[in-house]
C-alpha cells in the first residue's frame, strides 16, 4: 500500500543467465575494490572464528565468578571483571556465538517464510495477492521494535523468543523484496516460454525467478543481521531479551550500566563488539549492493 | 489528487482490520487470565466466585470473536478499555503520554536531519576524499550503536562531566537535548548515506554536466539541480523515520526516564496489563500508518508521477 | 555510617537522626519558609495510583502522608505518637480499642474532622469493592465500630487485634465527602486530606508534585512549630536508571536522592559536603523462603546444606562492598527481635553441606558437574540437583550464590520475575526458593508469614511448613501486647524455624540517602523507608 520509490527489483536480462560465472566475478572485483566492504567482512570474518573457536580459548569460564566484582583491566583479566566477578574478556570471546546465533537465526526465520510468501504472491498474482499483500502490509505498520515487543509479551522474555520476534519482523521486508522481484521477472520471455512448455509452478519460481532475485536478498539479509543483533540488544537493556547468566553482548552491556562511571569496561566491551558486528554487517551489505548492482535499493 | 487520497484511503481499510486481529489475536494466545490479575494483590489469589463474578462482568466468558467484536467496536470509536494495574481507561493513558513521545520523535527526526543531510551533500561532493570517508565513518557507527549505551555515553559527558543538560526527565526543552540527540543519531547514519549515494547519482546525470558545460557556478549546480533531486528519496525516508521513531523511542525513553508511549507499552508488558499493551499497539500502529500516509500523499503532491503510475 | 551487627533499628534511625536534626539547628537557628524540595525517586518505585486504601505499596501510604496525616504516627524512635488521635487505649485481652481524636482539624476541603470520618474511612477500606489489598488485613476482623461521641471512636474485635497501630499509622484519613464525591476510580488523582501538602500535578512516568496547605493546622508530632510547613513544594522526580538516580544530587539535578544503590556510595564518600547516609530497614530481610512440598527441598537435610553451602558475607563484599546489612535469620540482624542464634546455626560450612546432600542421596557423579539422586524418595534416579530462584529485584545475589553452588554441584536456576507473575507462580505454589520480604519493626510478620493458619489465598504462608509448636507460639504475637515479651516469643520462633530451615536468608538492603547540606531538618522514620517534612526547610 506505500508506493516504493526505494525499492527497484534488479531486472535480469536472459542473456545474464548464461554469462552469470564472469558476472559474478565482475561482482567479486567490484566488491574487492571497495575498502570499507572489505574492512567489514574482514571483521566479520574474524568474530565468525572466534565464536568457533573461542570456547577452547577463553581464559576463564565465563559463567563463574573468577575474581572479585569491578577489577579495572590487567594482565589476569584483559577486559577487567563485571559486577559479579565474572572475566568481561571470556564472556566477550564466547558472547560472539550468541550474537551472531540471533543474528543468523532470527534472519533464517524470516526469510523462509517471507521469500515464499513473497514468490507465491507475486507469482499466483489476484486473490492470493491480493490477501498476502495486505497482510503484509499489516505487518510492516508495526516498527520492527514493537512487533517484537508484542510477540515477547505473548511468549515471554528469553533469546530463543527474541529470535522468533526478530524474525517475523522481518517477514515482510523479504515479502515484498521478493514479491516484487518476481513481478518484474515473470513477464520476461524465458520465463514465459518456460511456463509454456509445462514447467511445474514451484519449478519455475525456484529455478528462475528466486535465482534472479538472489542479489537483493543477500543485501538484505547481511543488513539484517547488524539490525537483528541490535534489536536484541534493546531488548535486552529493557529485560526482555536474553536472561542472566547468558553472555548475550546487549545483556553484558545493560548490566554493566549501573557503574558506567566506576567501572566502564563491563559495558563498553560488549558495546564496543556489537558495534563492530553491526558496522561490519552494514559494510558489507553495501558492498555487496553495489558490486551487485548500484542501482539497487533495499532498506533495511 | 482527489481519488488518489480516496484510493490510498480504501486500500488503508483492510489493513487497519487485519492489524487489530493480530494485536487482539496474538495477546489473546498469552498466558494468563486478566480477571484473576485484577483481584492479585500483593496479598496473593483471588477467591474463585469473585473471580467469577468479574470473568462474567469482563466479558471474558464469551466466545473469541464476541470479544474481538467488542474490543474493535470500541475501538473505532476510541475505547481501548480499562488497564488492570491503573484501573483507567487506556485511552486516557495514552493521550496522557502521547505529546512526550511525538515531542521526542520531532526532535529527533530535526536531529537525523540536521546532521544526516549536510553529512551525505559533504560526502557525495567530495566523493572518495578523506571528507567522505570521515562523514561515512561517523554516519556508519551512529547506526550501528545500541541506542541505550549512545545515550549513556551522552549522559555520562554531557550530564555527569559538564552538568550542561538534565540526565532525567522531560521537564522544558532542555530536557529534550540529549534524547533527541539519541534518537536522531541513529537515523542520521541511514539518512546520510542515502543522501550521499542519491546525490552522487544525481550528480552523475546528463542535465548537472550539461549545466555545468554551460558555465553555471559549481555552488549553483548543486544547490539548484543536485541537491533538490536527491533530496526526494529522503522525503519517504523522513516519514519512516518519524513513524519509527514514535515506537523506537522506548528504549530512549526508558534511558532518560521521560514519561511517553514506549515505555507504558514495556511496563505493561512487563506487569501482563494486556487491555494495556493491547490498546497502545493498535494505536501506535494506526499512529504510524497515520503518519506514512501523510507522508506518501505529500510525495505525490510533490511528485505528480507517483498518481498517475498507481 | 557504620552498623554494629546487633545495633536495633531504632538506635540506627535516632542516631541518623540526630546528626540531622541537631546539626541542623545548631548551624541556623531560624527555618527560612518557602523553596522546592526536589527527591530523586526509583522509577519502579512509582506508585500506579495513589489511594493507600487500595494499593499496597510503602511509596503509596509515603506519599499519601504528605497529603494526610494519620491517627498515629511511628516516630525516629519507633515510638507510637499521637498524630490525629490524641490518646487511645486498649483492653486487657487486647479486644477493644479506643481513640480520642483531635478537636478543630478541618480537611483540605473545609469539612470538619471527626470520629464519623474515621469510621467511613475505615469502612471505605473494609468494602468489598475497594478490593483493599493491605490496609483491609492489617485493620484485621472488626466486629464493629461504635461512635462514642463525635470526636472518640472505638474498634470492637472478635479476637484480640494488638498489631492495630502498625495498620493505622500508615492509614490515610481522607475527606469522607470528597472520597464519595470522586469515587473509588477518580479519587486517587484528587487526594484530599488533613497534611501539610496538596496534591499538584502528577505527570506520570516523570514527576509528582506537592504544594503546601497554607491553613495546615500542625496537626502531626512531627512537626516542631506551628502552623503550615516550610516547603512551598515538594517534587518526587521518578528515575528509571540507576547511575542517574545516585547522581542525581551530585549534579544538582535534585536536592534530595532517596533508594540509591550501593554504587552511590562511592560517589558521595569523598565529597564531604553532601550528606550520605544508609539506614537500616528492619524486617524480614531479602528473604528466599523454601516450597517444602516437593523435592528437593521436601528433605531437611537438602534445606540444611543450601544454608551451610552459602557464603553471605562473601556476596555482601562481592556485590555490595560490604554495604548490605546481614540477615542470619527469619528476622534480619538490625531487628530489635533478631535472634542472634541464627548466625553460628548455619555458619558457612561447604564440608557439612556435601555431607548432607551425599546423606540425601544427591551424589556426585565422576564426570558431571551437577549432583545426581540414587535412590531418593519420589525422584527418579539420576535426576540433577537443580533448585530454583525466583525473585523480583536483587537477582545479582541469587547470580553470585549460583556460583557457590556449583561448587557444591548445586544448579540453582535464577529467574527474576515481575510482580504479577510471581503472585501466579505462588498462587499456584509452584517454587523452589521464593522471594518474600516484609519491612516492619514489629515482630508479627514472623506470624503472617510462618503461622500455617495464612497458607490461603490471600495469605503470606506459601511454604507448607506446618508445625504445631511453632503456629502456638507465632498467635502469641497477635496476643501478646508486652514488647519485651513479644520478643522473646520471637526469638523462640526464629528458634524453630532455623531448625528446620524452612527459608534462606541472604541480606537486608539498607536505604541509602544522599542529600544536598541546604536540606534541614529532612525527618527519617524509624524504618529508613519512611520520613516526615513537615518542617523540613531548605537553606538559602
Amino acid at each position: 500500500m506505500r508506493s516504493e520509490p526505494d525499492l527497484a527489483p534488479v531486472l535480469a536480462s536472459p542473456a545474464e543467465e548464461t554469462a552469470l560465472p564472469s558476472q559474478r566475478m565482475r561482482a567479486l572485483q567490484r566488491f574487492l575494490r571497495n575498502p570499507g566492504a572489505v574492512v567489514g567482512a574482514g571483521v566479520l570474518g574474524f568474530w565468525l572464528v572466534v565464536a568457533v573457536i573461542s570456547p577452547f580459548l577463553v581464559p576463564y569460564d565465563p559463567t563463574d565468578t573468577v575474581g572479585l566484582a569491578r577489577q579495572a583491566p590487567s594482565a589476569e583479566f584483559w577486559f577487567g571483571t563485571d559486577t559479579l566477578g565474572r572475566d568481561v574478556f571470556s564472556r566477550v570471546l564466547v558472547g560472539s556465538q550468541i550474537s551472531l546465533q540471533l543474528g543468523l537465526i532470527s534472519i533464517g526465520l524470516g526469510a523462509v517464510p517471507g521469500v515464499t510468501m513473497g514468490l507465491v504472491a507475486g507469482y499466483f498474482g489476484g486473490l492470493t495477492d491480493a490477501v498476502i499483500s495486505r497482510f503484509v502490509d499489516a505487518l510492516l505498520a508495526f516498527p520492527s521494535i514493537l512487533l517484537a515487543l508484542v510477540i515477547i509479551a505473548a511468549l515471554g522474555p528469553n533469546l530463543q523468543n527474541v529470535m522468533i520476534a526478530v524474525g517475523i519482523g522481518t517477514v515482510p521486508l523479504y515479502a515484498r523484496l521478493v514479491r516484487g522481484s518476481v513481478l518484474a521477472v515473470k513477464q520476461l520471455p524465458y520465463v514465459e516460454a518456460a511456463r509454456v512448455v509445462g514447467n511445474p509452478a514451484w519449478r519455475i519460481m525456484f529455478r528462475h525467478v528466486l535465482a534472479n532475485a538472489y542479489a537483493p536478498i543477500v543485501v538484505l539479509s547481511t543488513l539484517q543481521v547488524g539490525n537483528a543483533i541490535l534489536i536484541g540488544s534493546g531488548l535486552s537493556f529493557l529485560g526482555l531479551g536474553a536472561q542472566p547468566p547468558t553472555p548475550e553482548w546487549g545483556l553484558m552491556s545493560a548490566e554493566g550500566r549501573d557503574v558506567l562511571r566506576r567501572a566502564w569496561w563491563i559495558s563498553t566491551f560488549p558495546g564496543v563488539a556489537i558495534l563492530s558486528v553491526v558496522v561490519a554487517c552494514n559494510l558489507v551489505g553495501d558492498g555487496l549492493r553495489s558490486a551487485l548492482d548500484p542501482r539497487m535499493r533495499v532498506d533495511g | 489528487m482527489g481519488r488518489y487520497i480516496a484510493n490510498r484511503l480504501a486500500q488503508l481499510i483492510p489493513v487497519l482490520f487485519l492489524i487489530s486481529v493480530i494485536v487482539f489475536g496474538i495477546l489473546h494466545a498469552l498466558p494468563g487470565d486478566p480477571a484473576e490479575l485484577i483481584l492479585q494483590g500483593a496479598e496473593g489469589g483471588a477467591p474463585p466466585e469473585r473471580l467469577r463474578e468479574l470473568k462474567t462482568q469482563m466479558g471474558l466468558d464469551d466466545p473469541l470473536i464476541v470479544q474481538y467484536l467488542r474490543f474493535a467496536g470500541g475501538a473505532l470509536v476510541g475505547d481501548l478499555g480499562e488497564s488492570i494495574r491503573f484501573r483507567t481507561s487506556v485511552t486516557g493513558l495514552i493521550l496522557d503520554r502521547l505529546w512526550y513521545t511525538v515531542e521526542l520523535a520531532l526532535a529527533g527526526l530535526l536531529v537525523a536531519l540536521l546532521i544526516g543531510v549536510p553529512l551525505g551533500m559533504i560526502a557525495a561532493v567530495r566523493q572518495n576524499s578523506w571528507v567522505d570517508t570521515l562523514a561515512m565513518s561517523v554516519a556508519y557507527v551512529g547506526a550501528s550503536m545500541p541506542v541505550f549505551w549512545f545515550g549513556l555515553i551522552l549522559i555520562l559527558t554531557f550530564s555527569f562531566t559538564f552538568s550542561w543538560f538534565p540526565p532525567a526527565g522531560a521537564d522544558g526543552l532542555i530536557s529534550l537535548v540529549l534524547p533527541a540527540i539519541t534518537l536522531g543519531f541513529v537515523s542520521a547514519g541511514l539518512i546520510s548515506r542515502l543522501v550521499r549515494s542519491s546525490m552522487i547519482e544525481v550528480l552523475g546525470e546528463d542535465y548537472i554536466r550539461t549545466s555545468r558545460a554551460k558555465g553555471m557556478s559549481e555552488r549553483l549546480v548543486l544547490w539548484r539541480h543536485g541537491f533538490r533531486n536527491a533530496l526526494i528519496p529522503v522525503v519517504t525516508m523522513v516519514g519512516l523515520t518519524f513513524g519509527g521513531m514514535l515506537a523506537g523511542a522506548v528504549v530512549t525513553e526508558t534511558v532518560f526516564s521521560r514519561p511517553g508511549l514506549g515505555r507504558l507499552v514495556v511496563s505493561a508488558i512487563l506487569t501482563k496489563d494486556y487491555p494495556l499493551v493491547q490498546g497502545c499497539v493498535l494505536f501506535l500502529a494506526v499512529l504510524y500508518l497515520s503518519v506514512n500516509l501523510v507522508v506518501d500523499i505529500l510525495y505525490a503532491w510533490l511528485d505528480p508521477r507517483i498518481r498517475y503510475a498507481k | 555510617m557504620i552498623f554494629s551487627r546487633r545495633s536495633a533499628s531504632a538506635m540506627v534511625a535516632s542516631l541518623a537522626m540526630g546528626l540531622l536534626s541537631t546539626s541542623a539547628i545548631a548551624q541556623t537557628p531560624t527555618p527560612t519558609p518557602g523553596g522546592n524540595l526536589t527527591i530523586a525517586w526509583r522509577a519502579n518505585q512509582e506508585p500506579a495510583s495513589l489511594d493507600g486504601h487500595i494499593d499496597p505499596f510503602q511509596s503509596t501510604w509515603l506519599f499519601n502522608s504528605f497529603v494526610a496525616d494519620p491517627l498515629v504516627v511511628l516516630d525516629g524512635e519507633a515510638k507510637y505518637r499521637p498524630a490525629l488521635a490524641t490518646a487511645w487505649e486498649v483492653n486487657a485481652d487486647g479486644t477493644v480499642w479506643t481513640f480520642r481524636l483531635r478537636a478543630g482539624v478541618r480537611f483540605q476541603d473545609g469539612t470538619p474532622f471527626n470520629a464519623a470520618a474515621v469510621k467511613y474511612n475505615i469502612e471505605r477500606i473494609m468494602a468489598p469493592a475497594t478490593a483493599s489489598k493491605q490496609l483491609a488485613s492489617e485493620l484485621g476482623p472488626i466486629r464493629s465500630i461504635d461512635l462514642v461521641d463525635d470526636l472518640t471512636i472505638r474498634l470492637n474485635y472478635p479476637q484480640p487485634w494488638v498489631t492495630l497501630l502498625d495498620g493505622l499509622r500508615r492509614m490515610p484519613i481522607w475527606s469522607p465527602t470528597a472520597a464519595e464525591r470522586f469515587g473509588l476510580q477518580e479519587f486517587q488523582r484528587n487526594l484530599v486530606g488533613t497534611g501539610p501538602f496538596t496534591l499538584g500535578e502528577w505527570v506520570k512516568n516523570d514527576r509528582m508534585v506537592f504544594r503546601r496547605w497554607a491553613d495546615y493546622g500542625g496537626w502531626n508530632p512531627m512537626s516542631t512549630h506551628q502552623g503550615p510547613a516550610y516547603l512551598d513544594q515538594v517534587t518526587v522526580r521518578f528515575i528509571g536508571e540507576n547511575a542517574v538516580l545516585n547522581e542525581a544530587v551530585r549534579a544538582g539535578t535534585t536536592l534530595v536522592g532517596f533508594s540509591l544503590t550501593p554504587d552511590s556510595r562511592e560517589i558521595y564518600n569523598n565529597r564531604p559536603n553532601f550528606r550520605f547516609m544508609s539506614l537500616g530497614q528492619s524486617g524480614t530481610g531479602l528473604q528466599q523462603v523454601m516450597n517444602i512440598r516437593r523435592p528437593p527441598l521436601s528433605d531437611l537435610r537438602v534445606r540444611q546444606a543450601l544454608l551451610f553451602a552459602r557464603d553471605m558475607p562473601a556476596i555482601n563484599r562481592l556485590l555490595y562492598d560490604g554495604t548490605y546489612i546481614a540477615s542470619d535469620g527469619p528476622l534480619d540482624n538490625v531487628h530489635r527481635c533478631f535472634w542472634p542464634g541464627a548466625t553460628a546455626m548455619y555458619a558457612p560450612n561447604a564440608d557439612r553441606a556435601r555431607q548432607l546432600l551425599d546423606e540425601a542421596g544427591w551424589r556426585v557423579v565422576q564426570g558431571q558437574p551437577i549432583r545426581q539422586s540414587r535412590g531418593v524418595e519420589g525422584v527418579p534416579d539420576g535426576t540433577p540437583l537443580r533448585v530454583r530462584w525466583t525473585t523480583i529485584h536483587h537477582r545479582e545475589i541469587g547470580e553470585a550464590l549460583q556460583s557457590q553452588y556449583r561448587r557444591l554441584g548445586i544448579d540453582l536456576q535464577v529467574e527474576q520475575v515481575p510482580g504479577p507473575i510471581q503472585l501466579d507462580r505462588v498462587n499456584r505454589r509452584d517454587f523452589d526458593l521464593m522471594f518474600l520480604r516484609q519491612r516492619s519493626p514489629d515482630p508479627v510478620i514472623l506470624d503472617q508469614v510462618w503461622n500455617s493458619r495464612w497458607d490461603q489465598p490471600g495469605g503470606w504462608a506459601w511454604t507448607g511448613f506446618k508445625n504445631d509448636e511453632l503456629d502456638r507460639v507465632v498467635g502469641q504475637l497477635r496476643v501478646v501486647g508486652d514488647d519485651t515479651r513479644r520478643c522473646e516469643i520471637a526469638k523462640q520462633a526464629q528458634e524453630i524455624l532455623m531448625r528446620n530451615a524452612v527459608m534462606l536468608p541472604t541480606l537486608s538492603e539498607p536505604v541509602f540517602i544522599a542529600m544536598s547540606p541546604r536540606v534541614q531538618n529532612f525527618q527519617m522514620g524509624s524504618e529508613g523507608n519512611w520520613f516526615f517534612l513537615h518542617s523540613t526547610w531548605i537553606q538559602r
